[in-house]
């Protein structure tokens, strides 16, 4: 028994069009001779009807006084995929196959008790493989499973979701589970594009790529594949496919190796807002202490950061952009106190103090000297990266980058590094610009078929 | 195919690595570096922390960790690459401050995006046991503290007793 496993996205089971498509994909599947197992999305995208945001609108569009319980969340947003499986199924019967639709718990999808970003623990395929065995195909409900039964007594046994991208985990941790053959993940665009094709409008299709880079092209901003699947698939040696629901391109394959690239990507992600308090001027236990006020902050309103900077002279931190007012009012207008120096800072958020920080300044000054740490704020930004494992080994490749980006007068706030990456926040307004100028300076694209 | 039964499958298939381990997986510290804080012309700043790394490529120097700081520029070097790092800096004129005896504690969680407030927690309880820090890091799976060298197994025993929470 040869399993495939093939993934529709939200897209390819949108319209009957696009669903009839999908079912050919799987039709031809079973004729090669291959069991296909089809893992589901919910269908179309966000402010589609059944899209997983839309059903979750449901609950919030009820009234905010309460906040939705996760457990009902994850309820409602489960449908989506419900729906789709349910309707797919029958689309294949219609065209002539045996097919049953599977929620996750019936495949045999267990996790943890995680509501909302729940990870997957194990699998108990049985009725997957009864369901090949007898000739039937199996459509499975990405994105969901049911916790479990030791996950607690509020948990056990319901419905979990996975998170974002959960349907590609689903078909790679099936994949995993079940031995496929391989695992396809079936989309709108022909496979990994080198860039986003709204900003690069010739961006090559890679043939192939490693499952490390994919994963890194995947963290930094591309939406082809969930990194979490291309983990998985990595570590279970799953081989792995992107391609195209709409179009005959062959698609790119994700392997454990292939040809050295000096680049293989120019990804862009997360908007963020960046605020980098000045230290410069204090003494070092001053900006100690400031450092320690600030991240327990950050640490206990659970926020989330990006491109970190902590140097004597400073420290920096990027958050969600819709964080932003939530750090506004934890931080501005702050008030620390240091006996030993008899001295008390007060920090400000942006160079234009607010009502707050001068009424702060106002009252402490009658008294005591008063001084304020400044942070600057870059309020809209966005993390351009370039992917290649050469491009970190290589001397002056960091120097490339922001020399090309300076040349098209675009400012770098920040600098990141990873084994396989370069990234640089800069302004939203200049992502295109800056992606458009990585992919040129670095020439991506020109051995996609390595 | 001989259809296995349910205990031989399950057993079969706990053994498999299905999704990515949540919060902080293990704690490495990897030594052998110097880090190097320069102040450069605030005037015009990009444009001076360019001028400064076309003169680094010049001398063929690789650079890791490269940070924006207020005041100019941050990066590691090789500690083999110190002295003549410092010599050259010396030589050009540039105001610089080189620690050597380095190393990164590196702290790996998969996804730590995905766990709202981990990486400040990471860091919080870096700066709380005292351990100075010359600059951070963070890409998607880790977080990445240069500390002295002699500090970094203190600080990754620390953090792995604080972090990484035991299974049932």
């Amino acid at each position: 028994m040869k399993i495939k496993i093939l993934k529709f996205g939200g897209t390819s089971v949108a319209t009957p069009d696009a669903r009839d498509r999908a079912v050919q994909r799987v039709l031809a599947t079973q004729q090669l001779g291959f069991s296909p197992v089809v893992v589901v999305s919910a269908i179309g995208r966000r402010g589609a009807p059944y899209a997983t945001d839309t059903l979750a609108e449901l609950l919030s569009e009820m009234g905010t006084t309460v906040r939705a319980a996760p457990r009902e969340l994850d309820l409602i947003m489960g449908v989506g995929e419900i729906l789709s499986a349910a309707i797919f199924a029958h689309a294949l019967r219609l065209a002539g196959a045996e097919a049953s639709a599977l929620t996750g718990g019936q495949a045999g999808i267990y996790t943890d008790g995680n509501f909302g970003n729940a990870r997957i623990t194990h699998i108990d395929p049985q009725l997957i493989i009864s369901e090949v065995s007898a000739g039937s195909i199996p459509v499975i409900c990405g994105f969901q499973g049911i916790a479990e039964p030791d996950a607690g007594a509020k948990t056990d046994g319901t419905l979990t979701t996975l998170g974002r991208g959960g349907s590609d985990t689903t078909a790679a941790a099936l994949g995993a589970a079940i031995g496929a053959v391989t695992v396809e993940i079936y989309t709108d665009v022909d496979g990994v594009k080198t860039a986003d094709p709204d900003f690069v409008s010739n961006a090559p299709t890679l043939r192939r790529v490693v499952y490390d880079e994919v994963a890194e092209i995947a963290h930094l901003g591309a939406r082809v594949l969930h990194p979490r699947a291309a983990e998985i698939a990595m570590k279970n040696s799953i081989p792995l496919w992107v391609k195209s629901t709409f179009s005959d391109a062959i698609g790119t394959e994700v392997v454990s190796e292939t040809q050295q690239r000096r680049c293989s990507g120019v990804t862009h992600t997360a908007k963020l807002a960046y605020l980098q308090f000045d230290l410069t001027a204090l003494d070092q236990d001053v900006a100690n202490q400031i450092r320690q006020t600030v991240y327990s902050a950050l640490a206990a309103n659970d926020l989330s950061l990006y491109m970190l900077d902590m140097s004597p002279s400073g420290i920096g931190f990027g958050i969600p952009v819709s964080e932003y007012p939530l750090v506004k009012e934890l931080f501005d207008g702050l008030v620390l106190s240091f006996r030993e120096h008899q001295l008390f800072l007060i920090l400000q958020v942006g160079r234009k103090s607010s009502k707050e920080v001068e009424t702060q300044a106002e009252v402490l000054g009658a008294n005591a000297k008063v001084g304020r740490v400044i942070a600057d704020i870059a309020q809209y930004c966005t993390v351009v990266s370039l992917i290649g494992r050469q491009l970190v080994v290589e001397p002056g490749m960091c120097l490339l980058a922001l020399r090309s980006l300076y040349d098209e007068n675009i400012r770098v706030i920040q600098t990141g590094q990873s084994d396989l990456s370069l990234s640089f926040l800069v302004p939203d307004v200049d992502t295109q610009r800056a992606v458009r100028a990585l992919h040129e300076r670095f020439a991506v694209g020109v051995d996609v078929n390595g | 195919m001989p259809r296995r039964r349910r205990g031989e499958l399950s057993e079969l298939i706990h053994r498999k690595e299905l999704d990515t381990h949540r919060g902080v997986s293990h704690v490495g510290a990897r030594g052998g570096f110097a880090q190097v804080h320069v102040a450069l012309d605030r005037s015009d700043i990009s444009r001076a922390r360019l001028d400064f790394l076309q003169e680094i490529a010049d001398a063929g120097i690789s650079l890791r960790f490269v940070k924006l700081t207020p005041a100019g520029i941050s990066f590691l070097i090789d500690q083999s690459d110190e002295t003549s790092v410092r010599e050259l800096l010396g030589a050009l004129g540039f105001e610089f401050e080189m620690l050597g005896h380095r190393s990164l504690v590196i702290t790996y969680a998969p996804n730590m995006r995905d766990e709202p407030g981990l990486i400040a927690k990471i860091i919080r309880t870096t700066i709380e046991s005292g351990v100075e820090v010359g600059q951070v890091g963070d890409m998607h799976d880790r977080v990445l503290l240069m500390v002295a060298s002699d500090e970094a197994d203190k600080l990754r025993l620390l953090l792995e007793s604080r972090l990484i929470e035991v299974g049932p």
